[in-house]
Order: C-alpha cells, then sequence, then structure tokens
C-alpha cells in the first residue's frame, strides 16, 4: 500500500514532512559506515543509494514492510549475498575505514569480523561443544584447556551455559529451538567479531525464548556492534539504541528509537511505527 | 448445499465405482503378493536342501563331488567391495559437485541428463561396454573388469542419493557456515557431508543390494573361476555367474548349490534393506 495515499495537506504555515531524515552518528562513534549503497538482484533493484553510520557497541534495529530491502542491507554488511551469481553490491561498506566491497577483501577474514545469525536456526551436525568451537578452530590454534574457556565464555555470553553444560558433548541438534537459537549466537560469537548481524532471530521462537534471546542482545552490545532485522516493532523498541526505517529499498528514518518511535519526521515512518501500515 | 449432499451421498452411483476400485485394488495387490511368496517359498524350500556349513568353507565342486560356494562367495564380496569403493568417491564427489558447485549451465544438464540415463541402462550392456574398454585390449576377464562393471551400475545410483539429499540441507546451513568465515569445502567436508549422511549411506546401501546380484555384467567381465582365487588381475569366482552355470547344469548337485547361493543373496539383500530401513527411522529423528 504506498504510504504516500495517507499524507495529509499540511496547514499553511507548517513545513511538509520531509521524504528523508537521517540522523548521523558521531564520527568517534560510527563502526560501519555505508556510504551511497545500491544493490542489485540481477536486474531488480533492491536498495538505492543506502547511506548511513552503524554505531560501535550499540544496537541497531532495521525494521520497515516485508520486502523493503532490510535483510539484503544486513546480507551485504558480510558479504553473504556472494554466494549467489547475480547479486551485486555498489558503493562503499566501511569497516573501521576499510571498504569491505573491495574486490581484495579476504572473505574469510570479513566473516570472521562479522558474525551473523539467521531466521531458522541452524546448529552444524555435531555436538553442542564442537558448534562453538568451530569457528574458533578454524582461526585459533588453542590448546584443549583454552578451547574449553572460549567455548564456556561463549555459551555464557549467549545466557545458555546454565543449561547445556552438563551435556556439552551431545547432539546439538536434542536442544530446543530457542537453545539453538542462542547457540548460534555463541558459535558467533566464539570467534570475537566486532559485528553482529541478526536477520530476524526471534521470529521463529516461542514468547519466553524470545525474552531470553533479547536479553542476550542486550548484554551482547558491551562488546559487539549489533544490527538486527525484525519484523517486531516492539521488539526494536525495546532491544535497539538506534532504529532505521526502510520503505521500497530506500532509507526513510534513521536516528535514537525513542525519537524515532516517539517524534518520526518522515510521513511514511510515522504510519509505520503507529501501525497505521506494514 | 448439493455439493455437501454430494459428499455425503454414499448409495449411489459413487459408492459402486468406490467399491468396484478398492476391489481392483486389493486383486492388484494380491498378484503382486502372491507371486512373491511363490518366489520365497520355492526359494526357501529348495535353498535349505543345499544348506549346509559346507557352503561357507568348501569351494565350488566338479559334478558329482561334494562342495560347496565358498570361493563364489569370497568373490561376489570382493568384487562388490572394490566396486562400491569406486563408486562410492565417484558418485559422492559427482552429486556434490551436481548439488554444490554447478551452476545451473548445459554441461550440468548434461551430466545429470547422463547419470539418469545410466541409472536405468540394461546391465548387459555395461558388461558389454566394459569388456570393449577392460577385457579385450588386456587380453583376459579379470576381477577387476568386474569390479568395474559392477561400479557403473553403482556409481549413478550414489551419484543422484547424494545430489538429492544435498539439495534437502536448507539453505541457511551453508550460509551459516559462510557466516562463520568458513570455506566452502571445509563447509561440504565437515558440516554438510555429515548432515547429509544417512541418506548418503542409504543411497549406497541400496546400490549395494543391486550390484550384488547382478549376473549380465559379470558374464563379459570377471567370468568365473572353479577355484579359490583373490587375484584381482584374473578371472574370479562369483555367486550370480555360479548360480547361472550351476542352474542350468544337468547335475543335482551343482542344481541344490544354485538354490542355495540364491536363498544366500536374497537374504543379504534382504538384510541390507532392512538396514536402510532402521538407518532411515533413525535419520528421522536426528
Amino acid at each position: 500500500m504506498p504510504a504516500s495515499a495517507e499524507v495529509q495537506t499540511p496547514p499553511l504555515d507548517e513545513q511538509p514532512p520531509p521524504q528523508q531524515f537521517v540522523e548521523p552518528v558521531p564520527q568517534d562513534e560510527v563502526k560501519v559506515s555505508i556510504r551511497n549503497l545500491n544493490f542489485f538482484y540481477g536486474q531488480t533493484h533492491a536498495l538505492l543509494d543506502v547511506s548511513m553510520g552503524i554505531p560501535n557497541k550499540a544496537v541497531t534495529a532495521i525494521v520497515g514492510p516485508s520486502g523493503c530491502g532490510k535483510s539484503t542491507l544486513l546480507r551485504v554488511l558480510n558479504r553473504i549475498y556472494g554466494l549467489y551469481p547475480g547479486q551485486r553490491a555498489e558503493g562503499e561498506v566501511l569497516l573501521d575505514g576499510q571498504n569491505i566491497l573491495d574486490r581484495k577483501v579476504h572473505l574469510p577474514w570479513l566473516r570472521s569480523r562479522v558474525g551473523m545469525v539467521f531466521q531458522q536456526s541452524t546448529p552444524f551436525p555435531m555436538s553442542t561443544f564442537d558448534n562453538v568451537a568451530f569457528g574458533v578452530r578454524l582461526y585459533e590454534n588453542l590448546r584443549k584447556p583454552e578451547l574449553a574457556a572460549r567455548v564456556e565464555e561463549s555459551l555464557r555470553s549467549a545466557a545458555l551455559w546454565e543449561e547445556v553444560k552438563d551435556k556439552l558433548d551431545r547432539s546439538a541438534l536434542s536442544l530446543s529451538g530457542g537453545q539453538q537459537q542462542r547457540l548460534c549466537v555463541a558459535r558467533s560469537m566464539a570467534v570475537r567479531p566486532e559485528v553482529l548481524l541478526l536477520d530476524e532471530p526471534a521470529s521463529a521462537l516461542d514468547p519466553i525464548s524470545t525474552a531470553k534471546l533479547e536479553d542476550t542482545i542486550v548484554s551482547l552490545k558491551r562488546e559487539v556492534a549489533i544490527v538486527i532485522v525484525t519484523h517486531n516493532l516492539q521488539q526494536a523498541a525495546r532491544v535497539s539504541d538506534r532504529t532505521a526505517f526502510m520503505f521500497l529499498g530506500r532509507l526513510i528514518e534513521y536516528g535514537t528509537t525513542e525519537r524515532v518511535f516517539n517524534n518520526p519526521r518522515t510521513a511514511r515512518a510515522a504510519d509505520y511505527v503507529t501501525g497505521r501500515f506494514g | 448445499m448439493s455439493a455437501a449432499t454430494a459428499i455425503f451421498d454414499r448409495s449411489g452411483r459413487r459408492r459402486v465405482y468406490n467399491g468396484v476400485f478398492v476391489l481392483l485394488c486389493m486383486l492388484a495387490t494380491a498378484i503382486a503378493l502372491v507371486a512373491l511368496a511363490a518366489i520365497l517359498f520355492s526359494l526357501l524350500r529348495n535353498g535349505f536342501g543345499g544348506f549346509g556349513l559346507s557352503v561357507f568353507t568348501e569351494d565350488t565342486p566338479p559334478p558329482g563331488a561334494s562342495g560347496g560356494l565358498r570361493n563364489a562367495i569370497l568373490g561376489s564380496v570382493l568384487l562388490c567391495f572394490a566396486a562400491m569403493i569406486a563408486a562410492v568417491i565417484l558418485g559422492m564427489l559427482a552429486g556434490t559437485w551436481l548439488a554444490e558447485y554447478s551452476r545451473d549451465g548445459w554441461y550440468s544438464r548434461t551430466v545429470r541428463f547422463v547419470n539418469d540415463v545410466l541409472l536405468s541402462a540394461p546391465s548387459i550392456l555395461v558388461g558389454l561396454f566394459v569388456y570393449v574398454i577392460a577385457v579385450r585390449p588386456l587380453h583376459g576377464f579379470s576381477a577387476l573388469a568386474g569390479a568395474l562393471a559392477l561400479a557403473l551400475i553403482a556409481a549413478p545410483i550414489v551419484t543422484r542419493a547424494t545430489e538429492d539429499v544435498l539439495r534437502l540441507q536448507p539453505r541457511t546451513l551453508r550460509e551459516s557456515g559462510v557466516g562463520l568465515g568458513t570455506p566452502f569445502w571445509i563447509i561440504i567436508w565437515r558440516i554438510l557431508w555429515k548432515a547429509a549422511a544417512g541418506g548418503i549411506i542409504t543411497g549406497a546401501l541400496l546400490a549395494f543390494a543391486r550390484i550384488s546380484g547382478e549376473t549380465a555384467p559379470l558374464l563379459f567381465t570377471a567370468l568365473n573361476n572353479q577355484f579359490f582365487s583373490v587375484n584381482l588381475l584374473r578371472p574370479i569366482a562369483n555367486l550370480p555367474v555360479t548360480i547361472f552355470n550351476f542352474a542350468l547344469s544337468p547335475y543335482e548337485d551343482w542344481q541344490k548349490l544354485a538354490w542355495a547361493g540364491a536363498l544366500l543373496i536374497a537374504f543379504a539383500v534382504l538384510a541390507i534393506n532392512v538396514l536402510v530401513r532402521i538407518l532411515a527411522m533413525r535419520g528421522k529423528h536426528v
């Protein structure tokens, strides 16, 4: 439904609401800087000139109606789109000042710095311990006690340690759905990334598991920059410090979560956060 | 309203049609079951007649002497294992390439099509093919040629099973691996093959069951051997060809051994199928 249909004629003494309102993130807080990003699925232009800063040690939520490009934006940040032919990104995405869209970027290195958790939990077919240790074993040559300590630390940071500490050698597939999802968070955290991408991580979880996962997210922001894509506005309001609203491939509004929810400046964002569409 | 009454109306033509159809289905099932039971019954009755410990301890005898099937059993096991080693390596690699690496181009479509053709190729053609490429140039029948022929029959089955079961793995499983910075070959090696292991093993066991009874491809390749031999470059004894020869012979003791051999193969295939069922059931709970 086009939101423009709902824009009312403003009184004469007021300016019409802007089409876009993006608050800049202070330069010293920026972890990832996205500049004029365009994305294509073959001929389909899915992201149009997106520019925004993602702050370090904070949670940034990306919201918007289905198909607005929020997952696409997330999938650019670790270049996982590169698995599929015909998908390409143009523009700049600077991670600590380095353009990750550069062809010369070593992808395993990039992905060890930018972790990702998906909508569907995807434990590997091995034990809980081996799941968490999987990424660590790829990059680091830790001795047994060190590896065990890292696994424990990661499971604790995902608030899963107490529940699984006695069955670390059991198959991860025997865990519940909510536990599996937190295991995926722990697996990503074990390689000590700097950015963690969450693609609708709670959409398949029950309310209690969702609450646990949200607590985990809030506590993890002490260590990493977190970007979460969510369909759930309440969730965005609960966990995030900043919120970006996207519509039809464009970034419409971006700012502190409190401001975007309480005082949206663009008509489309206002309609969306008040539940008039989307 | 009329639709609802039609659904609940069981008295008219619909009821007659339904009854006739169910009857036909039951008849068809009965015919198939009777045939199967007849085969199994004659196999059991005749097979046990020739059965004894000597089947496993003595080699195939000349007519009139006592003997067993030791060399043929061992030869069959050897042929099947050699063939399966080659078929599993080839089939897993080909299936993995088709599922994970091939873009949907003319080359992958051709490979897939040829594989499907090989799946249903008459086994006697495979035997003749190996005769032309491996037996005639080397001037002699050999166990190796027999294993090659069996491998050519088994490999397409393993290829197809591997591709199918890898395609069943969720896309996000690969993406999670990639998202951790894992090189793709490690994702295949450590994650995908493990996740798909149940299906691949099932496919391999079915291929094993299929080749363990094949006779035609061995007639032109491994031939047969009256004596005990494990030399892969010489003709080797094997159950299917031994059964074929003994069953057509006029000697009663040879015919008895043929029945025993047939029973042995039937049980081996049955055991493999039961194993497959168990693996498949366990796979669902993992």
